[in-house]
């Protein structure tokens, strides 16, 4: 497979060095994250970004598309009574576990968003040291109950949430503001714009969802593991061309819709 | 500290009988060595040390709640 590794100040420069290089676009290449790059002190230290750019088999945009779109439409085969006896389980498991921790809580069951989820909703004084910083409390919390209740099949299982003092709106609250914000970002400045933290799949999955419905926009991740990095880029040379055509914006032929479930 | 890691431990593993926590005592400070049989240290460990990670998270938090510190050491049996 031909491919070239490339540095930059950031991933996002590591990745257009890469392109020049290559000679191609952006949608005909696999981009793996090597080293993230640091800054350092006053340039003292800094490391550069290292990028590793592959050229993709032909995987055309149509088809994978549609692999996204029958993943997200098919509703999933997990029956009610699944869901609540997952529910009832993971509740007497955080009981168990919060119990052993010390706190004083009480759970409450509800449904989730989706068919597939339930959210264990905590009320209790110690919320605070539950989230955790960033929520990492939660997060492990949550990773636990659903590997203890979910038998270790490893098929996809109900999703089990956990929440506490509505945590879990507010960061998706903020998820969704900073996704707007670096929307804007990467429009005004016409380059893609890297969020460079890592987030959690399901984090990243807000932001996506954010910016579905721009049709000026398309985000993608990149990287394995911890250094999954979520990408906004932004479809220039289209909105170039339409303004110069004097046509409106997201009529039609716009990209973005295609992704838009009915 | 001692309960939760057991508890916590023989939820996720297959040999529960093999679990064993011992705790060491200092001032301000916990050791918890943990042992389980050698096929379910994966089942511990977890994806990328998920699990391990999520364990120690957990404890910490319950940990600070009394003021004290936790180490949770994970022992391989020979």
């Amino acid at each position: 497979m031909d491919y070239v590794e490339t540095e930059g100040e950031t991933i996002d420069q590591a990745i257009e060095n890469a392109l020049k290089i290559l000679g191609v676009g952006r949608e005909k290449v696999t981009i793996d994250i090597l080293t993230e790059g640091t800054k350092g002190i006053l340039g003292f230290g800094a490391k550069k970004a290292r990028v590793r750019a592959s050229l993709r088999a032909a995987l055309s945009m149509g088809e994978e598309r549609k692999r996204t779109q029958t993943r997200a439409s098919q509703p999933d085969r997990i029956s009610r009574e699944d869901i609540e006896a997952a529910g009832q389980k993971g509740k007497d498991v955080l009981t168990d576990i919060l119990g052993l921790m010390g706190i004083q809580a009480s759970i409450e069951v509800r449904r989730g968003e989706t068919e597939d989820e339930i959210v264990l909703d905590i009320h209790g004084d110690s919320s605070a040291l539950l989230i955790g910083r960033k929520g990492q409390t939660l997060e492990a919390l949550q990773y636990l109950v659903t590997r203890i209740i979910n038998d270790r099949q490893g098929k996809e299982g109900p999703h089990v949430l956990l929440d506490t003092e509505s945590y879990r709106g507010r960061r998706r609250k903020s998820l969704e503001d900073m996704a707007l914000r670096l929307g804007e970002k990467a429009k005004r400045q016409r380059k893609a714009v890297t969020v460079n933290v890592p987030l959690s799949a399901a984090d990243r999955r807000i932001i996506h969802l954010a910016l579905q419905d721009d049709p000026w926009l398309k985000t993608r991740s990149l990287g394995t593991g911890a250094y999954r990095r979520l990408l906004i880029i932004p479809e220039g040379d289209r909105k170039r061309r339409d303004e110069e055509k004097g046509q409106t914006p997201g009529k039609q032929g716009v990209k973005g819709d295609a992704r838009k479930l009915p | 500290m001692k309960e939760l890691v057991q508890y916590l431990a023989k939820s996720l593993v297959n040999n529960p009988d093999a679990v064993e926590v011992k705790e060491t005592q200092g001032e301000t400070a916990s050791v918890l060595e943990l042992k389980v049989a050698k096929e379910d240290l994966g089942r511990i460990i977890g994806k990328q040390g998920r699990t391990a990670k999520s364990i120690r998270t957990i404890l910490n938090a319950a940990a600070s709640r009394a003021n004290r510190k936790v180490v949770l050491e994970i022992v391989e049996e020979k």
